[in-house]
């Protein structure tokens, strides 16, 4: 009896220090954090150092009932520089009251400047092995600016800069596909690919209101307006080149990351608009002689979206005609980036090598040293095939009945 | 495993028998004056109660004399009686014993018995008969006169039903009874009774449908009725606690409700009532946890709706149980699982609070349970202040004061409301603590502490047995057939079967088809 009422004793003393014990080590109440939303890195004051940049939200201004507070600014913009990013980020205490707290970050901004010169590698293991930082955060280029100054950017929708660079990159990507967010966990799988190089969203600063359009209470930094551009090339972890809007999605199309874009095709001297519903890109890989080579076949399946000129849609030639122009239009775009990537980057940023390592184990063995220069020599032969499914609302074009002047 | 020894324990026994002891002495005095003497001793000169001595017959005197309790026995009653006894007493000689010819001559009306012991006599003055006591007799008569004041049958406050009989139980136990038999009127229908309580003598009665039932749970209800020895029974509630099977868990064991067709319903899925003198709460066992989410609407109202409710309030449940201390172990812990946006914003919120989140959880729920119970124990006439003051202070002023966040309010209040969805008040209480022990945990570990809490009270709940039968009978043990009648009610023509564990004797509750219009060759 007395046995038991110890054990029970002992259970319950337990228990109960398993409550106070860990002296809710982890607690933090929310009031003690200020999140931080974005994280950049920019050349630092001297060669040897980095400045990191954060994105701070002040939440009593940025939870506003009109999303943004007149008085005070929804977020701020902090620098600390260091010879590490982990040191840099311990440097933030003397800028900031509040513990940072890593756990929202929406997106990680590079310097291009940095990434060009020094590249990124030191850069991302802490970000990797932080356990606050998710590893599907998007990482994005600044093209040309500081991260400082892209942050520091008012956007004028939403209430915090990061999270609008973020949609940004989504919305591009979703609705254009002349983008695509990539995110830290795809960048250290692909420094780490044999074969692969990687390839980043750049986004840039652009003035779009001009002062005068400006009211007085607001601050001239909000006149820029953050634009998605195209592709950064990697050769290893340095930028080697850009791909602008246009040829990033071509890249796309290569590497079968298109959502919806619109393809504008020339047809009778018009310009008609094919609005691009899905797009499907099977990459077939094969040896002969000892040479490799690629097939892209490229299924995108369309909509009209603008049809102009005397044009009657309801013939099937006419459709057939369209998806004829669509198929010429994309090849030719998609063979303009395949040449500039081979011959002037001659980085493998369509990922080919993998291709050919899954599809042919064995001769990617003999390949793979070389693989380099093979890659600018690589066979690729494109094909593309259209169907359009719907056109819209309307059969003909008005144009087709307009008074003939 | 215990279950099944604890089944084979009670099937040991033989019939167990369910009455009073003591009750068939005899050891009436025959003198009259001496009955007399010795019934004012007991009595020690009590003012309620009314002793009145009178002469039987014309020629022959007999001396006789009424005993009852004043208040207790109807007087109109004892008059109509009197009267007919006092008039048609023969005068001749009886060639049979007065008692035996007074109530097979005189009183062939109403509630007469004879009796031959004194407690018995004792206990029916004071239960509200009236004793005939006649001299150079062996027993006393006794005629049922019981006519106290009682409230009306009137619709049961704390079990609201949108559709349903609007009828509730009352403290008379023969009413309460009734109401029951006026439902299920058929011999199988069985009522035993017995009184308990050295100085009470409160009737306890258990009723159950011969058949349905499962005989071993009736005998080990009754052995555990018999095993009670207490000086008294004032509410159903002494009995729960004296029978039930764990007194120190926080779920109860033994269900108790004011209305009618609910006991009806569950005593026609195999289960027991005990009806107790003196209070409308009637209990009923065993329990399954399935019970305490079941509400008389979701058997009258459409089955879909039924249905929808019933899973509403399961949910309801979980949020008035986990819901603070999701909120403390989220924000405090695990901030990483909220959407970005409604973080800054409770952040926001958070600003300049004084107190962590736990001891502002802790204070909001200790004010509303405050708000609550003082309104519970307000005079009806200043209630209306409670509601006032506990607007202002859980509402705008708290918030107003900057002392707790609007978003730990708008979870306090979630939670109060939750709490009232449970049909069985004591589910709703347990889930009141329950909370509390939540609370700690997930303001110390985190959402760990939270599933480790919640972890021990399944292993607890599934540990649980109400007179031999799982607590979580047919959630675990699981039962497909059951699984229609607890998280969801499904048409009536099919539940084809009684709840199996409860009713193992018959099983078949109907053999209705579904509902359709006349085929063509019908």
């Amino acid at each position: 009896m007395k046995v038991k009422f110890l054990k029970l004793l002992m259970i319950i003393s337990s228990l109960t220090s398993l409550i106070f014990l860990p002296g809710c080590w982890d607690r933090t109440e929310l009031n003690e954090l200020s999140i931080v939303t974005g994280l950049g890195v920019d050349p630092g004051p001297t060669e040897s150092e980095i400045t990191v940049v954060y994105q701070i939200v002040n939440p009593s201004a940025a939870s506003g009932t009109q999303g943004v507070s007149s008085t005070m600014t929804p977020f701020m913009t902090l620098h600390t520089s260091g010879k590490t990013i982990y040191a840099a980020i311990r440097k933030s205490s003397r800028e900031v009251s509040r513990k940072l707290y890593f756990g929202h970050l929406q997106v990680i901004l590079i310097n291009s400047e940095l990434a060009e010169k020094s590249g990124i590698k030191d850069l991302l293991d802490m970000m990797y092995r932080d356990p606050e930082i998710r590893e599907d955060i998007p990482v994005a280029i600044t093209k040309g600016q500081k991260v400082d100054h892209v942050l520091s950017n008012q956007s004028i929708l939403e209430s915090n800069n990061a999270l609008s660079i973020l949609k940004h990159l989504d919305n591009t990507y979703e609705t254009e596909s002349c983008s695509r967010p990539v995110e830290l966990r795809e960048i250290i799988n692909t420094l780490t690919s044999p074969s692969a190089e990687v390839v980043l969203p750049y986004i840039a600063l652009s003035p779009y209101i001009s002062k005068s359009q400006l009211s007085e209470t607001q601050d001239s930094s909000q006149a820029s307006v953050i634009k998605a551009g195209g592709f950064a090339i990697f050769n290893n972890d340095k930028i080697v080149g850009y791909l602008e809007i246009k040829d990033a999605r071509a890249l796309n199309f290569i590497t079968d990351h298109i959502e919806k874009t619109v393809i504008v095709v020339p047809y009778k001297a018009n310009k008609q608009s094919i609005d691009l519903i899905s797009s499907k890109t099977k990459r077939k890989a094969s040896i002969k002689y000892g040479k490799p080579r690629i097939d892209l076949e490229i299924e995108i399946q369309a909509n009209v979206g603008e049809a102009n000129g005397p044009i009657d849609l309801t013939k099937v030639s006419t459709l057939a005609d369209l998806e004829k122009a669509t198929n010429r239009t994309v090849k030719k775009e998609v063979e303009d980036v395949l040449g500039k990537i081979q011959k002037e980057f001659k980085v493998d940023a369509f990922r080919f090598g993998e291709v050919i390592e899954r599809q042919h184990p064995k001769d990617w063995k003999t390949l793979k040293d070389n693989w380099e220069k093979e890659f600018v020599d690589l066979e690729v032969h494109v094909n593309v095939n259209t169907k359009i499914n719907d056109i819209g609302m309307k059969n003909k074009s008005f144009q087709l009945e307009m008074k003939k002047k | 495993m215990k279950f099944w020894k604890k089944k084979k324990m009670m099937g040991t026994n033989e019939k167990v028998p369910f009455e009073n002891k003591n009750e068939h002495l005899y050891n009436l005095p025959t003198d009259i004056n001496q009955y007399l003497h010795e019934l004012n001793k007991e009595f020690g000169n009590s003012a309620d109660i009314v002793i009145r001595r009178f002469e039987l017959g014309s020629d022959k005197q007999i001396s006789a004399a009424l005993v009852y309790t004043d208040g207790l026995a109807n007087n109109k009653e004892i008059s109509d009686f009197f009267k007919v006894l006092l008039k048609d007493f023969p005068q001749k000689n009886i060639t049979v014993s007065i008692n035996k010819y007074i109530q097979d001559h005189l009183l062939i009306f109403g509630d007469v018995k004879e009796v031959h012991s004194k407690t018995e006599v004792y206990n029916e003055i004071l239960r509200g008969s009236v004793a005939i006591i006649i001299a150079e007799e062996s027993t006393t008569l006794i005629v049922g006169t019981k006519g106290w004041e009682s409230r009306a049958i009137a619709e049961p406050e704390n079990e609201m039903t949108i559709r349903g009989p609007r009828e509730g139980f009352n403290e008379n136990i023969r009413t309460n009874t009734a109401l029951v038999r006026r439902k299920i009127p058929s011999t199988k229908l069985r009522y035993e009774q017995k009184y308990i309580g050295t100085l009470t003598e409160t009737a306890v009665g258990i009723m159950y449908i011969k058949g349905i039932v499962n005989p071993k749970i009736v005998e080990e209800v009754k052995r555990r009725l018999n095993r009670i020895e207490i000086d008294s029974i004032l509410e159903s509630g002494y009995i729960e606690e004296l029978i039930q099977d764990s007194t120190f868990s926080l779920f109860p064991t033994v269900y108790n409700t004011e209305r009618p067709d609910k006991v009806a319903s569950e005593l026609l899925q195999g289960k027991v009532a005990i009806f107790v003198d003196g209070t409308p709460f009637v209990l009923i066992v065993p329990v399954s946890i399935a019970m305490y989410f079941q509400a008389g609407d979701d058997y009258y109202l459409r089955f879909p709706i039924g249905s929808f409710l019933r899973i509403l309030r399961i949910a309801t449940f979980f949020i008035a149980t986990t819901l603070p201390s999701f909120y403390v172990a989220v924000t405090t812990y695990h901030r990483e699982l909220i959407p970005t946006t409604l973080l800054v914003r409770l952040a926001a919120q958070r600003e300049g609070i004084p107190f962590p989140a736990i001891i502002e959880a802790f204070l909001m729920e200790i004010t509303f349970e405050i708000l609550r119970e003082a309104g519970l124990r307000m005079p009806k006439s200043i209630g209306q202040a409670v509601s006032i003051v506990g607007a202002l202070v859980l509402g705008t002023a708290a918030v107003d004061a900057g002392i707790v966040s609007a978003a730990m309010v708008i979870i306090v209040a979630m939670t109060a409301i939750s709490n009232f969805t449970t049909p069985g008040y004591d589910m709703a209480i347990a889930s009141r603590i329950i909370r509390f022990i939540l609370l700690v945990l997930a303001g110390t570990l985190g959402l760990f502490g939270m599933l480790f809490g919640l972890i021990l009270f399944v292993i607890h709940l599934s540990s649980l047995r109400s007179f031999g039968i799982p607590y979580l009978a047919g959630i675990a043990p699981m039962n497909l057939s059951d699984q229609k009648d607890i998280f969801v009610r499904v048409p009536w023509f099919w539940m084809k079967r009684r709840p199996y564990l409860f009713s193992q004797k018959d099983q078949v509750r109907e053999e209705s088809t579904s509902p359709h219009p006349p085929k063509k060759n019908e």
